[in-house]
Order: structure tokens, then sequence, then C-alpha cells
């Protein structure tokens, strides 16, 4: 398998966008053929095959883009090409070896007695050779019959070509850690970040950058819930409770105007972890809603995030977030407020703590709970209110 | 008021858009091995372009600038100058380039990032390709004012583009070429577009030739699709620049079938139906079509010869992917004969990281 990625198609372009393919999985494609239209900033253009052989897998469709040096098509190269460069994605193993050319023009190989011996060799090679200064008829073919491959003329060839290379230390290229390299023995290959995960990568270092954060940690007991009781659905509530309790966090925070937007509604932006990346599809008006209510909704995106099939705008204008990763597994966290919403609570996993009851001790199950606000336009009274609030909406039985 | 000079601007074509003479032919339009060997490059070129871009869109050749359409100025240029003489080229001359002995591998090599492409192999003296804008013309001043100086038979040739002729550099080496009567030829090709500037708004000069005429040198214009026109007009000025007698302006009428380079989009502002049209004028067609009125061309000479022609581009991919890397030395080697101390220090670093990150 060959994989090609894409190439800077003008001076230093960032990205393409897919316009249309030319090719689909499974066809046959020769060397230079149009492979598919893609536009760049400036320009749309070409992008032809570097193969020959068969389409195994196209990287995205119209209107997907694509980063430079993110991988574009997957390819099972021909058989009988055999591949000297294929590692560096080189044209080279692609000269054409065709056993037709091969009569047309034999060199001869004087032999001691003066009969000649014929050289056979592909055109290419005997090019090659000529430019290399290299005589055809002295080099041994390890082609069928002896005929003298472009790969016998680089064997030869190549010590001579390079009389320019310095003598000592030999040239070698600075790998950035920014650029997709070749596969090497004992590292992965560098994966260029696309699309949820590319997003993720972004907006953290947004929050990063502009967000003062901080966190706060307690417990809701829940010994006393009924059985059954949906803890995604609960903790929905709760953040209602807790956003009535102290509007202030159920904001959006403008650090331009250095202005907050206080909402009546609550949209709560859940965190869906998927195979390419952070999803945040939104709940919205958590407050005015039934706990089945929400239930179905929370199914519906849950379905569609992992689908891929949420429309942007399940995606877009939450107010408020949540992470429930104690599904998994951890307690306790510092979960990142990606702006402009100012909170997010983290429910960890649930567990049985020794707790004292009055004078006793009891086992209790237990909720972790993680808030983060930024602290730019929230005190931490009112942070605090809110995550009481939470934690007493959490403890009722029902 | 009385008129106290006048001027006139001469137009030369050889082979009608069809092919056809236009009137005699010199000797050399009639001598099919010479026919033969214009058009082999001509084709070189048309296919090298072809490869080069495809190298370009696959991330296997830096940015690149075709020269398709202006197959028959470049290479009736180059067979009317003599090797002694010096060419000063601008970017995308190469069909004179390979007339004069600089090779493919060379060419890829250079648009694949490596100034040693510029290390011609063949035509020691000639100039190495040429970005800014106008530059080369002073160089080719300059050169021929050697040439003079040291009594050489030669001349110096510069290329410039339509756009280039608005830059102060051309003016000034076309009035030092014909205040001292350089021998020197400055060959305008005009294919219509600077980058997306029409030649329309470029200037409002009738034609480009004509701004030789306030330098006091000749200026004359030949359709430069038409090989055998440009190549006559060429000699003509160079016997005439050899002879002492001073500098010419060539301006050649052709068009760039292509894009600017592999960075631009012509279709986003040439007019629709522009380039249809050019391409019913292209070069190539009107000398095959000539070759096949005299019965020395046909249809196996044509498969044979692009046969021939993408054996040695593809022979001249590999040349070019076998070059050795240039190590980072070579960003110090050749800017001063001794390196500052901090430049010393940089060079360490750098022959550092080579190793440790190679």
């Amino acid at each position: 398998m060959s994989r090609f990625n894409l190439p800077d198609l003008g001076e230093g372009l960032q990205e393409a966008e897919i316009v249309r393919w030319h090719v689909a999985i499974g066809d046959r494609v020769t060397v230079d053929q149009p492979m598919v239209a893609m536009e760049t900033a400036k320009a749309v253009v070409e992008v032809p095959s570097p193969y020959a052989g068969v389409i195994t897998a196209l990287f995205g469709k119209p209107g997907d883009t694509i980063a430079t040096g993110a991988p574009l098509v997957d390819f099972r190269l021909d058989a009988e090409v055999s591949a000297p460069t294929t590692a560096s994605g080189g044209v080279v193993g692609l000269m054409p070896t065709s056993d037709e050319e091969i009569r047309e023009a034999p060199a001869r190989r004087a032999t001691a007695d003066g009969s000649a011996v014929r050289t056979r060799a592909v055109p290419a090679a005997r090019d090659l050779a000529r430019r290399l200064g290299l005589d055809i008829t002295t080099l041994d073919g390890s082609g069928r019959d002896g005929l003298v491959t472009v790969d016998d003329v680089m064997a030869a060839g190549l010590p001579q070509a390079a009389p320019r290379a310095p003598a000592a230390a030999p040239p070698q290229q600075i790998t950035s850690a920014l650029r997709p390299a070749g596969p090497t023995h004992d590292e992965g290959e560098l994966e260029v970040l696309r699309s949820l995960r590319r997003a993720m990568a972004q907006s953290m270092s947004m929050a990063r950058d502009n967000v003062m954060e901080c966190t706060v940690v307690d417990d809701a007991d829940i010994q006393g819930w009924e059985s059954g009781s949906d803890y995604t659905a609960r903790l929905l509530r709760a953040i209602a409770a807790g956003c009535r309790a102290e509007p202030g966090l159920n904001a959006w925070y403008d650090a331009a105007s250095q202005g907050r937007r206080i909402f009546s509604h609550i949209n709560v932006g859940i965190a869906v972890d998927t195979p390419d990346g952070l999803l945040v599809p939104v709940i919205r008006d958590v407050g005015n809603r039934t706990p089945p209510e929400l239930r179905d909704e929370i199914n519906r995106l849950k379905v569609g995030a992992r689908d891929r099939t949420l429309p942007a705008a399940d995606l877009r204008d939450f107010t408020f977030m949540l992470s429930n990763f104690g599904v998994m597994a951890g307690r306790y966290a510092t979960p990142v407020v990606v702006p402009p919403a100012i909170a997010i609570l983290g429910a960890g996993k649930v567990s049985r703590d020794v707790v004292a009851v009055g004078d006793r001790v009891e086992i209790h199950r237990r909720m972790p709970l993680s808030l983060t606000f930024d602290h730019r336009c929230v005190t931490g009274g009112e942070a605090v209110r809110l995550l009481g609030a939470v934690i007493a909406d959490l403890e009722l039985p029902r | 008021m009385k008129t106290v000079a006048e001027f006139n601007i001469r137009y030369q074509q050889l082979l009608d858009d069809a092919g056809q003479p236009t009137g005699p032919l010199p000797d050399f339009a009639r001598d099919p091995a010479q026919l033969h060997e214009m058009y082999r490059v001509m084709t070189l070129c048309r296919l090298f372009d072809t490869k080069a871009i495809n190298l370009q869109r696959t991330g296997k050749l830096g940015t690149y600038a075709p020269c398709t359409g202006h197959e028959a100025t470049h290479v009736g240029v180059g067979a009317a100058m003599q090797d002694a003489d010096v060419l000063c080229p601008v970017y995308r001359e190469y069909g004179t380039q390979l007339w004069r002995g600089v090779t493919l591998a060379e060419i890829f090599i250079y648009w694949g990032g490596d100034e040693r492409g510029t290390n011609f192999a063949g035509p020691r003296e000639d100039f190495p390709w040429c970005v800014p804008i106008a530059s080369q013309c002073p160089h080719a001043a300059g050169a021929a004012m050697a040439f003079k100086l040291r009594g050489e038979p030669r001349c110096a040739v510069a290329y410039i583009g339509d756009g280039g002729t608005s830059q102060g550099a051309f003016y000034e080496a076309m009035n030092l070429a014909g205040a001292h009567a350089l021998p020197v030829v400055f060959v305008i090709v005009n294919n219509g577009w600077a980058i997306s500037i029409p030649v329309g708004e470029q200037t409002a000069a009738q034609t480009l030739a004509q701004k030789a005429i306030a330098a006091g040198i000749p200026g004359v214009q030949v359709d430069g699709n038409d090989v055998i026109g440009v190549r006559e007009v060429m000699q003509a000025a160079l016997a005439r620049a050899r002879a002492g007698e001073g500098p010419t302006v060539v301006e050649a009428l052709t068009y760039r079938l292509s894009d600017h380079t592999t960075a631009d989009d012509a279709t986003r502002y040439r007019p629709a139906g522009e380039l249809e049209a050019a391409w019913q004028r292209e070069p190539l067609l009107r000398l095959r079509r000539y070759m096949e009125s005299l019965d020395c061309w046909d249809e196996g000479r044509e498969r044979a010869l692009r046969e021939d022609c993408t054996a040695q581009i593809d022979a001249a991919v590999l040349a070019y992917q076998a070059n050795p890397k240039a190590s980072t030395d070579s960003m110090f080697d050749h800017l001063f004969a001794t390196l500052p101390a901090h430049l010393v220090e940089q060079r360490e670093t750098a022959r550092r990281y080579a190793v440790g990150h190679g």
C-alpha cells in the first residue's frame, strides 16, 4: 500500500478543499492521470496520480478541507512495478519498463573476438547512463534476459553521480516536527490532526490562552437515590437548579468588550468522546424539560454524535457545559471551560465512600463533582453557591 | 511646428497561422534537419511542462513557471544565438536554455528548490534564472559592456516580459546599451499577461517594441508563435550587434497558454474564450503543418519524437531525484570570503541539527 499525502499546492498553503473526485475506490489509475480537483486559497488545481495502481482509499469528500501533509489517497501499487523509492513516494518506481521499446535501439558490446553482444536496456536506463557518464554496455542487467534497468544504472552510477556531495559528513535532512515525515523504525508516523480532533486542539489552545480557570471540587451523596435513576438527566436537572441559584454562571463572557450575557434559558453542552475527537452536542432549555424528555434528547444526540450525523445547529450555542467522564473512570478533574461559556461541571465516578452520619460511620454512594469557572467574570462565591445548589438538587431522592 | 523625427515599428511573420510561408524563407527554413531540431526542442519543452506541473501537484517540485505557448519564441532565439553568446533569462525560457545545453535535470533541480540547478554544466557563462523583474536587463547590458571592452565577438541576450517593460531597470539597461552601442539584444516576450494584468492595462503604448525608440535603438515586432520568423529577426539583430552597430529590442507577440505559475489560476481573471482562441495559433502545430507541407514530417515521426522526449524527461526526473540534498553548509558557503563569527556559529548549530535530526 502506498499513501499519497496532500502536498503544498501553492506557495506555503496550509490546506486545500476537495472540489471533486475524478476517481473512486477500486479504480485503476496510471501515473499523471487526473485524480482530484482541489481548491486552495488561490486556485483550483488538478492533482494527478503519482502512482500506477488501484485506489484503495479516498480521504474526504467534496467540500472537505484537507490539511497540507494529511492523507489524501491510498493505493495498491501494480505488482509488476518495482519501486526503489516507494518510501519517499517518488515517481521513480513508475518508470515504464516496456519490452517493446527495448528492441528498438540495441547497444552492442564488443567482445574480445570482435563479435557483438547485444546489451538490452530500457531507453530511460540508456539515457540515464549517458547522463551519468556510464557506458551502458559495461553494466550487468538484473532484469529479464539481462535487461539493464533504471535500478541497475542507479546502482552503478550513484557514487559517480554525486561528485558535488561533501566528502565528510553526508548531507542530512532536518525533519521539522511539524512536517509529516516518513515512518522510521522507532516512532509512529506523524498523523496530522483532522476535523474534530483538530478543532479540539484549536479550542483548547484558545481556552488556555484566554480563560482564567479556577476549579472547585466536592461530592454529592446520592445514597438516597431511587434505583434506576438516570444519572445524566439528574445532572442536567441539578445544573438547572444551580443556574437558577447563580444565573451569572449560565452566561457568555466577551473579553473584547469586557461584557457578559446572562441567559434565561439553559443550554447544556455535553462533551461526547468519539473516535474522531471531542464533540459537544447541545441539549436546549434543560430547565423546562421533564426527565423523560431529557433522556430522549440525550439518546438522540448520543447516536447522532457517534454516527456524525448531527446538524450544525445541534452543536452550537451552549451556555453551560457538562462532562460526565465518571462513566469511564476518574473521580475529580480540572475540566476546561470553552469560551465564550464560563462554566463546566465534571461528574466523576460514583463510588462507595465511608462517610460520617451523625456520630456513626456509614457507607454511601457519592458522586464526585468538579466545577471549573472563568474567574474573569465569576467570583469564587458565586461558583461555590452554584455548586452547593447542584449538590442539594442531586441529593434529593428523586 | 514641424516634424523633426519620425519612427515606425515593423512586424515580421514568415509562417502564417496555418503554417504557410508568407514569402521567401531563409535557407535554414528549407533544411529538414534544422526544422526537425527546432521542432524537437519545442516538443521537449511542451512535454516537460506537463511533467513539471504534475510533479508540483504531487509535491515533488516547488512552484514552477510553465512555458507552454512560448516555445517558438524561446527556440527561435536559442537557434539564432552562438555558443559564445550569453543568455540572461527570466524564469521560463527553457526552450532557449535547452537549445544552449542546459539539461532537463538542472531545470528540475532549480524548481525543486536547489540553487545548484543554476550551475549549468553546458553554457557555463549563461546567467541563472532571474525572479526579480527586469534586473536581468542591466546584467545583460553589463555583460555586453564587458564583451565590448575586451573586444570579444560575443553578444548578450536578455529576456523580459510585457509587464517587465514597465520597470525602470529595463529603460536604464536600454539607455546604457544605446548610449554605448553595446552588443546586446533585449527580447520582450509579450504573452499578453503580467500574471493577471493584461498588456492593455499595463501600458498605453501601442507596441512594446517602440519603447526602444526612446533609447535611440531599433525596435521590431515579430510573431512569437512563428519560430522561423523569430529566428530570422534574432539572427539579424545579433549580426548587427556583433558588427558593432549596437543593440536591438525584439518584441515577440505570443500568448501564455498556461497559468502564470503553478500557484496561479488564470481562469479567475482571463476572459472566457481568449485561451481557446490562442490555442488556434499555437506554435508547435504551425511548424508541424509547415514540415508536413514539405513532406519531411509525418505521424510516425511525431510519435517517435514524443516517445523519445518522454524517455528523456523520465530520465531527468530520475536524475533530479537522485541528486543528493545540499548540506546545511551551503547556506553559508557562497556569501563571504571570510565567514563572520556569528555565521560560523550558526553554521555549527545547523550542522548539529542536520546530524541530530537527520
